[in-house]
């Protein structure tokens, strides 16, 4: 658990889980109940590989703290390489992040197979804290 | 086009507004002539055609016109503007008539997922500016913090990073200017740290309000700096930089040149030769944004002709100067199977004179890119031809980079395709 919740502050993380492994992950993860901060906002995809730099561009741009993207193990993947075509386009969008000064920090790759429920917990938790010491996306207007 | 106008139809508000601008006000001396119509590369697609647009909006229906639909397939080139008698100002109306079409919450569908106005949209809002790359500033070369001359490098790294699935190395022209600025100028230039994309793609988007906060942020900026003079290597920063920033934004105090203005000066005062040699026929495309909008069309051309002793040959296109013909896409919003007949049919104008396509707008490098890109699998003769930026020729033959053109073939894609490597960046790209 996140142990200090600071009540100013709480980052929100966009979350998108891929339908086969990170949806069946996070499912797994409340199932059996493993704890998790509820800094997450789901939506889920069919595949990592739909998610466009645009997308996470737009949530950072109405001021989503961190963004999220999982999806199956290398090799594991339901449509064959659409995890491959999603760690590309992570890695573009990061270093589009850093050029426009946010961290590249805030944008997070995982993968995360239907079974790992405890590690998307961890995860979650890991992220939310590293959140919490970045503190918010600042916005000028 | 509707046959009949209701008087209910009218808007006298909308005349109003277009009566606020000397410029939006001339389209109400429009005779319907047609010869916009008739000259525009894209008059087909328009639901209604330019002088129906212009007819309608001098009545005031604005509901007919302030229609998506109508209003993205603009390019935006200004040649209807070069044929009409009555100098109309076409493009400033489209502009206007976009940004009243934002205003009332309406938005249309942007070329690559509209990743390039979300990103001019988070620069807007975040308070700094861009962080440059560190390769940016080549090896052995200098940049000063504050000085009286300074490289204005737009959004050169970022479209690097998104476009690089093209191939265009766009960083090259960003390093090569500098490398040129240090040779040309007494002092090594300035780049300017927090500087912000210039705003022309939200200006003509009609998203007036980020262009204005981008522009104000540049020219807080580099008032601070001190700056007096700003080169440019891109078309579209010079005309914002040098037409609107005075126009929309205050205490706008500094000059503007292009890179080519300035190489062309030296080399009319016999300051500078170059010293590489460097066979190739080559032929020069005007943007739209330096030719008809700036009026810029002889620099570059001096410079081509005096590379006449170095073994360049330098050959006109058949249409050239004002009547150039557009890259096909404008600020990232109408890209459809018309603007890819207009980047095949320039291709093949420029591979039926020359062997490499010389331009000074890092979009049209991009857009025709893009074409060659989508082409690679059937290999013709047009795909044998080699795009570049003015800034990297002049730098190859001052002597001062290596230039990346490989003869015969399309070397770069055609690696990629051999390693399996491309990734598109873009769920849609084809």
């Amino acid at each position: 658990m996140v142990e200090q919740i600071q009540e100013t502050y709480f980052p929100k993380i966009l979350t998108f889980l891929c339908n086969w492994c990170g949806y069946a992950g996070a499912d797994y993860a409340g199932v059996s109940r493993y704890q998790y901060p509820p800094s997450i906002r789901v939506i889920r995809v069919m595949c990592s590989g739909r998610i466009q730099p645009s997308l996470i561009l737009d949530a950072f741009n109405r001021g989503t703290d961190g963004v999220m993207v999982c999806g199956c193990h290398i090799g594991d993947c339901h449509y064959i390489s659409g995890n491959e075509y999603a760690e590309e386009r992570v890695k573009k969008t990061k270093k589009i992040l850093e050029m426009l000064r946010i961290d590249p920090n805030r944008l997070r790759l995982e993968w995360i197979s239907a079974s790992e429920g405890i590690k998307f917990a961890e995860v979650v938790n890991d992220f939310t804290n590293q959140l919490i010491s970045l503190g918010p996306l600042k916005k000028e207007s | 086009m509707a046959d009949i106008i209701k008087s209910s139809d009218l808007d006298l508000n909308f005349i109003k507004e277009l009566s606020k601008n000397e410029e939006t006000k001339s389209i109400l001396s429009c005779f319907e002539c047609g010869m916009c119509t008739a000259s525009c590369p894209v008059g087909e697609q328009f639901l209604l055609n330019p002088h129906q647009i212009t007819r309608l909006a001098s009545f005031g229906v604005s509901n007919q016109i302030l229609d998506e639909k109508i209003l993205r397939y603009c390019l935006t080139c200004r040649t209807c503007q070069e044929y009409c008698p009555q100098d109309v100002d076409f493009i400033e109306f489209i502009r206007l008539a976009r940004t009243l079409l934002i205003k009332r919450g309406i938005k249309y569908e942007e070329t690559h997922d509209g990743i390039l106005t979300l990103i001019s949209e988070i620069q807007a809002n975040l308070p700094n500016g861009f962080k440059l790359p560190s390769e940016v500033i080549p090896e052995g070369y200098q940049t000063l913090k504050e000085g009286k001359t300074a490289y204005f490098l737009g959004c050169l790294p970022i479209l690097d990073v998104v476009f690089d699935a093209y191939q265009v190395n766009l960083l090259e022209i960003a390093q090569n200017g500098i490398k040129i600025l240090n040779k040309v100028l007494e002092q090594p230039p300035v780049v300017i740290e927090n500087a912000k994309c210039c705003g022309h793609d939200a200006l003509w988007k009609g998203h007036f309000d980020t262009f204005k906060k981008l522009a104000e942020h540049n020219v807080n900026e580099i008032n601070r700096l001190g700056i007096e003079t700003i080169v440019t290597t891109c078309a579209e920063c010079y005309r914002t930089l040098k037409v609107d920033y005075p126009k929309y934004v205050e205490n706008v105090k500094f000059n503007v040149i292009h890179l080519s203005e300035l190489i062309a000066e030296k080399i009319k005062n016999d300051e500078l030769m170059f010293s590489e040699q460097y066979d190739v026929e080559l032929t020069y495309h005007d943007p739209c944004r330096l030719g008809r909008h700036m009026k810029v069309y002889s620099p570059p051309r001096v410079i081509l002709n005096s590379m006449e002793e170095n073994g360049v040959i330098f050959t006109e296109m058949e249409k050239t100067r004002e009547y150039s013909t557009c890259c096909g896409v404008s600020c990232f919003i109408n890209c459809n199977d018309l603007s890819k007949a207009l980047q095949m049919d320039r291709l093949v104008e420029a591979k039926n004179v020359a062997d490499l396509l010389i331009t000074t707008c890092p979009k049209c490098q991009i857009h025709y890119s893009c074409m060659m890109h989508e082409k690679k699998e059937q290999p013709s003769d047009v795909m044998k031809l080699e795009i570049s930026d003015l800034t990297n020729l002049i730098a190859k033959m001052m002597g001062l980079s290596e230039f990346k053109h490989e003869e015969g073939e399309n070397k770069g894609v055609k690696k990629q395709i051999e390693e399996k490597k491309y990734v598109n960046l873009y769920l849609y790209d084809q």
